[in-house]
C-alpha cells in the first residue's frame, strides 16, 4: 500500500544504518501509539492511502462535475449509477452499488447509515467522524431539517426533504444542484466547487472556483 | 457536530498548509506520510479536536525562523512532528521521557522495527 510500509520492510533486507533523529522520532511515535492500543498501522496505512491516492471527494466530485456538464452522462448515471461510476475507472467493493439522487428546487436528498457507518469511500474518502456518530444518525431520519441546520443549510419549507439509509450492498451518492453563475467553468473547474458535504447532502457546493 | 477532517485539514493554508498537489498531500519522505497519517488517524478516532493539533502546529511554525507567508515553510513536517509530541505530553498519552527512551532505542539500533 503505502510506500512507508515497503520501506519499513527493506530492513529485514538491507545492513542497518541509523535513522536520522526525525525517522527516529517518527518511528518511536508509531511504536509507542500502537503499543498503547491508540491506532493500527493499517490504520495509518488506510488513512494516508485516503488522502494520498485515492482522494476520495475527489473521485465524487468528478462525477457531479460530468453529469452538470454532459447530459448523456447524467442520464447514464440516473440509470445506473454503478456503472457510470466506473466509467470514470471508480470501482471497488465499496462503490458496486451506487444510486445518485438528483437534487431539484423541490427536492434535497441526504443519506445516512443509520445502523453503522457504510460509507462509499472510493467516491468520498474518510468518512467524516459526525457521520458515524449517534447523534446524526438517528436525528437525521426524525428531523432532518433539523440537522440540515446544524450544518448551516436552510431549506425553504417547499422543498421536500428525503432521507436515504445506506447499507453494506446499497451506497448513494447526491448530485447537488449545479450553483448559478459557473455556466463558463471547466468541467475540472467545476468539480473544485463540490464539497463533501454536498455529495451527503448535509451542504451546498462553493459558489465560485476557489481560484478566482 | 464536529466537521473532520477532510474539510479542517485542507483548510489550514498559508504557513500552516501542509505541501499539497492538485489538492493531494505531497510527502517527500515516508517519515512525513506516517506522521500525517498519525495525527489525522487519532484526531478521527476522537483522542483532540482538529484545533489542539492545529494551534501548536502554527506555535511550532511561528517559532520556525524559516516560515514564508505564502506557502508550506520548508521544515513543514519537522514542525508538525514537534507539534504532535507536545500535544501527547500534554494529553498524557505519550511522555517526553518514554518518547526519549524509545527514540534512544531506534537511535541505537536496539529497536529496529516499527511494525
Amino acid at each position: 500500500m503505502s510506500d512507508a510500509h515497503e520501506h519499513e520492510h527493506e530492513h529485514d533486507d538491507h545492513p542497518w544504518s541509523p535513522p536520522s533523529d526525525i525517522e527516529a522520532r517518527v518511528r518511536a511515535l508509531e511504536s509507542l501509539l500502537v503499543e498503547k492500543g491508540l491506532t493500527t498501522h493499517d490504520a495509518i496505512d488506510t488513512l494516508i492511502a485516503a488522502f494520498e491516492n485515492d482522494l476520495g471527494p475527489m473521485h465524487g466530485a468528478r462525477v457531479v462535475a460530468k453529469a452538470w456538464t454532459d447530459p448523456s452522462y447524467r442520464e447514464r448515471l440516473a440509470r445506473d449509477g454503478t456503472s457510470a461510476i466506473a466509467e470514470l475507472g471508480y470501482r471497488g467493493l465499496q462503490t458496486e452499488h451506487v444510486t445518485a439522487l438528483f437534487n431539484t428546487p423541490k427536492d434535497h436528498h441526504m443519506w445516512v447509515c443509520t445502523l453503522c457507518s457504510c460509507y462509499p469511500w472510493t467516491l468520498l474518502g474518510i468518512p467524516p467522524v459526525w457521520f458515524k456518530s449517534p447523534a446524526y444518525r438517528a436525528k437525521v431520519v426524525s428531523h432532518p431539517r433539523e440537522v440540515l441546520r446544524d450544518f448551516g443549510v436552510e431549506l425553504d419549507s417547499d422543498v421536500t426533504i428525503h432521507v436515504w439509509d445506506t447499507s453494506a450492498e446499497q451506497r448513494y451518492i447526491v448530485i447537488p444542484e449545479r450553483p448559478p453563475g459557473t455556466e463558463g467553468l471547466s468541467e475540472v473547474e467545476l468539480s473544485e466547487l463540490v464539497t463533501r458535504d454536498s455529495m451527503i447532502g448535509t451542504g451546498f457546493p462553493l459558489q465560485r472556483s476557489p481560484r478566482s | 457536530m464536529d466537521r473532520e477532517p477532510s474539510r479542517q485539514i485542507p483548510s489550514m493554508e498559508g504557513p500552516v498548509g501542509y505541501p499539497r498537489k492538485n489538492g493531494e498531500p505531497v510527502f517527500d519522505a515516508p517519515w512525513q506520510s506516517r506522521a500525517f497519517g498519525m495525527v489525522v488517524n487519532l484526531h478521527t478516532r476522537g483522542l483532540y479536536p482538529w484545533d489542539e493539533f492545529k494551534t501548536r502546529l502554527i506555535g511550532e511554525i511561528a517559532a520556525g525562523a524559516e516560515s514564508t507567508a505564502s506557502g508550506p515553510s520548508p521544515g513543514y513536517y519537522e514542525h508538525w512532528v514537534r507539534a504532535f509530541m507536545r500535544l501527547l505530553a500534554d494529553r498524557q498519552l505519550v511522555s517526553e521521557e518514554e518518547l526519549a527512551r524509545r527514540v534512544d532505542e531506534f537511535k541505537s539500533g536496539a529497536r529496529r522495527q516499527v511494525y
